[in-house]
């Protein structure tokens, strides 16, 4: 088995409350139907990049290890396309249990090191609270703030959409 | 399409912003007599960031835009963006399953002063609503565009999971629409395959990777352009081509398509504002 976090941080105990907590909520109920067909990852564009597949998260989930999933990339580089929701045989919600994941892994200070989406999502809900609606130029400008390394290659095409009036 | 109807349109965010979708909806909608009202004072339907970081309670921004349209008289909503057109269907079913989440919604919809009305409503895609209309052109196509092959590109939303709407792994509606617009719907096979959605933004490698694949299946097809049904499908489909040098596909949205198909002149679809020039057209 290839355990992702050698320096665990979470007692026993703490990863078996968070466990506990997952497995009442409505996410956590449907996970136990799975049975492991690995047709989730087969159909997930970004299996590739995660350390994790579904199928796998969900394995993990059943084994009681919350903290190597809580940390995993793959909770968040799910693009919520809904592909594996679509064949699973079990009708699992496999986008929701990433939600719940990502919910969690926040608020337990757990989300993996260099993870980015959560940025993207605090500044799209921040600015949707604020201002009702939300911009793509001003959703990529605040995201730009806190990760400047990965703009320089955004940078003409926000001069191409300048150029258009698309912004 | 009016008021009457109980139709209401949700633009969603990415909607103004787009190239050329509100120009040429509105040039399509007005020579087909559609009226699309805008539901008043909508917000934000929060999208995946909602759900990543509430939960199940991410459905209170979607519930408070059904709220909104259901007060002003709504029966059913209408959009033209995927990702709008998944988040509100999603909280519908959220809400109808779950009496206690539609309970506590509803009381924070109060809470904040929203209105005291139905926060889930039925929820139709743009391109259902224009389908629905039957063939439209009544002229044949000018002979630079007939014979123009056209790739439908529904991205992940539209059809997944939703088996009522198309048939989940095998649209059809928009290959059909295309067909009966006069133009030579393409057969490939990555007409569902994910763009990459909002994680272009932080994770534009791996996006890229999605589209590449998507372009170069339709190209290995010999389309002449796709057709697409959501904005950030657009933007994320034509912007990966510029970055990737792949060789150019024009990238339009399907009311694009149809304002040629209908005789629309061209300056009123905004095609000046996609990245990549539709030259054959
Ligand atoms: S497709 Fe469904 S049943 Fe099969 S491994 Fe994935 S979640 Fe489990
Ligand atoms: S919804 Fe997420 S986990 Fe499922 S196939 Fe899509 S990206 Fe993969």
């Amino acid at each position: 088995m290839r355990f992702l976090h050698s320096h665990k941080t979470l007692e026993p105990e703490h990863q078996e409350t968070l466990s506990r907590s997952f497995f009442q909520g409505r996410a956590g109920k449907e996970v136990q139907h799975c049975i492991q067909c690995g047709t989730c990852s087969g159909s997930c564009p970004l299996a590739g990049e995660m350390d994790l597949g579904p199928r796998r998260v969900l394995d993990l989930l059943r084994d009681g290890f919350m903290e190597d999933v809580l940390r995993s990339r793959t909770i968040w580089l799910c693009v919520s396309c809904n592909a594996c929701l679509t064949r699973c045989p079990r009708g699992i919600p496999v986008p929701d249990v990433m939600y719940v994941l990502r919910v969690m892994a926040l608020e337990h200070g757990l989300a993996c090191r260099g993870y980015k989406m959560p940025d993207v999502y605090q500044g799209f809900l921040r600015q949707g609270e604020k201002r009702g609606r939300v911009s793509e130029s001003r959703l990529a400008a605040g995201y730009g703030l806190l990760h400047p390394s990965d703009m320089p290659g955004r940078l003409s095409l926000a001069l191409r959409l300048l150029r258009r009036r698309r912004i | 399409m009016t008021m009457s109807d109980g139709f209401y349109f949700y633009p969603g965010c990415s909607y103004e912003t787009a190239a050329g979708y509100k120009e040429s909806v509105d040039a399509v909608c007005s020579r087909l007599d559609i009226r699309l009202e805008e539901v008043p004072g909508w917000n934000c339907c929060g999208s995946t960031a909602g759900f990543s970081l509430q939960g199940d309670y991410g459905v209170y921004h979607p519930a408070l835009v059904m709220a909104r349209a259901s007060r002003a008289g709504a029966k059913e909503l209408v959009t033209g963006c995927n990702g709008c057109f998944n988040t509100l269907r999603k909280t519908r079913k959220l809400l109808l399953q779950d009496q206690d989440l539609y309970a506590r919604t509803r009381d924070k919809i109060l809470q904040e002063g929203g209105p005291d009305s139905a926060p889930q409503l039925p929820v139709r895609h743009l391109l259902q609503v224009l389908s629905s209309r039957g063939k439209m052109h009544k002229s044949p196509l000018s002979p630079d565009m007939s014979g123009l092959r056209v790739a439908a590109y529904y991205g992940c939303l539209f059809s997944r999971p939703w088996t009522d709407v198309d048939d989940p792994e095998h649209p059809q509606m928009l290959d059909r629409y295309i067909e009966g617009l006069g133009f030579t719907p393409v057969n490939y096979s990555l007409k569902t395959a994910c763009c990459g959605a909002a994680h272009a933004l932080a994770y534009r490698e791996q996006t890229e990777m999605l589209v590449e694949r998507i372009i170069r299946s339709m190209q290995d097809k010999q389309a002449d352009l796709a057709a697409v049904i959501c904005p950030l499908c657009q933007l994320n489909l034509e912007s990966a081509q510029l970055s990737l040098g792949l060789p150019r596909l024009p990238v339009l949205f399907f009311t694009q398509v149809a304002g040629l198909a209908l005789g629309v002149p061209k300056k009123e679809l905004g095609l000046d504002k996609l990245l990549i020039e539709p030259g054959k057209i």
